[in-house]
């Protein structure tokens, strides 16, 4: 051995976490942040999730039932921007955080600090924005996509929403730029870009995206800011301005979001199928291709949101057909996962189970979506409960089930626990149950046509709206279910083995569970 | 090729990390101000 190790080896000494609250302050730890960004992501998944009971009771019956046609729209507007940049963001970066490390044999992340900042502004830019709620003029009511000239109407929640924006963006470029850094320099010696697990792979990707389009966003509120302040008219008519160039930014940010808050559902489920199935996932290269490919379409395809505002119909097809073609990158994935439990020796466990559910259920999202990317027909289904049914399908039985589905999966190895195994399963089964009922029905009450962000409507959709409430409902009291299991799994429980579960291959199921606060002090050797 | 020792090899690493980081982070802030500039030349020649 060399001087210069032995002199390392000597200087080193391991230790364990600081105590009490300043050690999840000040902690530049991997797995600390990972936790704290995991609890923060369920807490928001509440508060998010009690602003759609709010959304869904006044839904239950016609007429204006519990709360006023403002506050609604207050609702609905918070509702999306704490469930999307809140709950499920925080979520992927949690598991980042916690498993890229672990996953390529590295000690930590490549900038401990920097992590810790990153996770730090975030309960900042969420008491912020959740704070508008108490505000003169309420908090913002122009819907997630901000667009103006009706956001420009907010009241003093305005300047508070933008900046809570801005925080939430830096968090995200910061936690790219980590796992970017982290990614491409701290692989063990042996771990080839090619030889990454698809969940590192398919992070790398959404990093990217994120510091693409992360300042976009910012930009595009920038610019609503100087537009109500400082007296410039990007999008304001009036005074040349247009309010169309905002929603083309907006959504050049907005689709590649999309894919930031699925990708690495895909990464994760990825991981798991082939755990169950104990079989290899079948086409490992072609994922890899899929997911660049789906990262690179998701940049020219802005337009589908916007067909009824009125393009050139050469736009309108150009924007429709490079919409379909992202069909084939995800259609290679779908089929691969099937693939991979082919005359596998399947077992259903809970993650098992979320995965399973994962793979329909996205899929019918994912079919949805394929209705509304044909122009023409886009435009029966524009702003209707069929687009709100869809990115639901999308964002909860897609990103939000997988994001369950690995932390049962991963849960074990965290905390050193076996959850409850048939709570788990119940925790499923409700839920699958429910969400169905909660969404299924809307796609009819958006193909009769009623509009979306409305507190009240015409009678002929009482009933389908009175199912979905109920499904709601018993959807969002399933979900303390998972609450439970989680806090009494990281209480205590039956004692998980290293290995955890019999076909899990990575490096991550080498570490004892739970794993040493430092994960690998030396470098392992992959093969 | 020169071999280096872990010492060395580490302190690359960490130069190259923090090359990358910033570099990232001045991508991200190009994007910011491009999109901004961006708007303000559309803004500036209105299509008729």
């Amino acid at each position: 051995m060399s001087e210069a190790t032995t002199h390392d080896a000597h200087d080193h000494h391991d230790h364990g976490p600081a105590k009490g609250l300043m050690r999840w302050v000040t902690t530049t730890n991997h797995k600390d942040i990972g936790t704290l960004y995991l609890l923060f992501s369920l807490l928001m998944f509440f508060v998010g999730g009690a602003m759609a009971m709010v959304i869904r009771a006044e839904l239950f019956a016609p007429g204006m039932q519990i709360v006023d046609p403002y506050f609604f729209n207050q609702m609905t507007t918070n509702h999306a921007l704490i469930m999307i940049f809140g709950a499920v963001m925080p979520a992927f970066v949690g598991l980042a955080n916690w498993l890229l490390p672990m996953m390529i044999g590295a000690p930590d992340m490549a900038l401990p600090r920097m992590n810790n900042w990153s996770f730090w502004i975030l309960p900042f830019a969420f008491s912020m924005l959740i704070g508008t709620l108490f505000m003169d003029g309420g908090a913002p009511a122009a819907g997630w996509t901000i667009y103006p000239p009706l956001v420009l109407q907010t009241g003093d929640a305005f300047p508070f929403m933008i900046f809570a924006i801005h925080m939430m963006g830096i968090s995200s470029v910061m936690g790219a730029i980590n796992v970017i850094a982290t990614i491409l320099n701290m692989r063990a010696p042996g771990m080839t870009l090619m030889k990454m697990p698809l969940f590192v792979w398919t992070w790398l990707i959404t990093a990217y995206l994120l510091i693409a389009v992360m300042p976009v966003l910012a930009g595009a509120v920038t610019m609503l800011l100087t537009d109500k302040y400082f007296h410039t008219s990007f999008f304001t008519a009036a005074g040349g301005g247009d309010p169309v160039m905002y929603q083309h930014i907006f959504w050049f940010f907005g689709h590649p979001e999309v894919y930031i808050l699925i990708l690495p559902a895909f990464g994760i489920v990825s991981q798991i199928i082939p755990t169950f199935a104990r079989k290899q996932l079948f086409g490992y290269s072609s994922m890899v291709y899929a997911t660049a490919s789906i990262a690179f379409l998701s940049f020219i395809v802005w337009a589908h949101h916007m067909f009824t505002v009125g393009m050139p119909v050469a736009g309108e097809l150009f924007f429709m057909y490079a919409t379909m073609l992202i069909a084939v990158p995800t259609g290679v994935k779908v089929f691969n996962w099937v693939s991979t439990m082919w005359k596998g020796s399947m077992t259903f466990e809970t993650p098992m189970l979320f995965a399973l559910g994962f793979v329909v259920l996205f899929t019918i999202g994912g079919f949805s979506g394929l209705m509304l990317a044909i122009a023409p027909s886009d435009f029966q289904y524009h702003d209707t409960y069929f687009v709100v049914a869809h990115f639901h399908y999308v964002l909860v039985t897609g990103a939000i089930y997988a994001i369950m589905a690995g932390t049962y999966y991963w849960l074990p190895k965290w905390t050193g626990h076996m959850y409850n195994e048939t709570l788990g399963k119940w925790h499923f089964w409700l839920s699958t149950i429910t969400v169905n009922i909660l969404f299924f029905p809307q796609h009819f009450l958006g193909l009769a046509g009623m509009p979306r962000r409305i507190p009240d409507y015409s009678v002929q959709f009482a009933e389908f709206n009175m199912i979905s409430s109920i499904g709601g409902f018993a959807f969002g009291l399933s979900q303390l279910m998972f609450a439970y299991i989680v806090i009494s799994t990281i209480r205590g429980g039956k004692k998980a083995s290293d290995q955890v579960w019999d076909g899990a291959k990575g490096l991550e199921w080498t570490l004892p569970s739970p794993p040493p606060y430092h994960s690998f002090t030396e470098a392992p050797e992959v093969k | 090729m020169m071999t280096m020792n872990p010492v060395q090899e580490d302190s690359v690493r960490k130069q190259r990390t923090r090359r990358m980081a910033i570099g990232l982070g001045v991508l991200a802030i190009a994007f910011y101000i491009g999109f901004i500039l961006m708007s303000v030349f559309v803004y500036s020649n209105p299509t008729p």
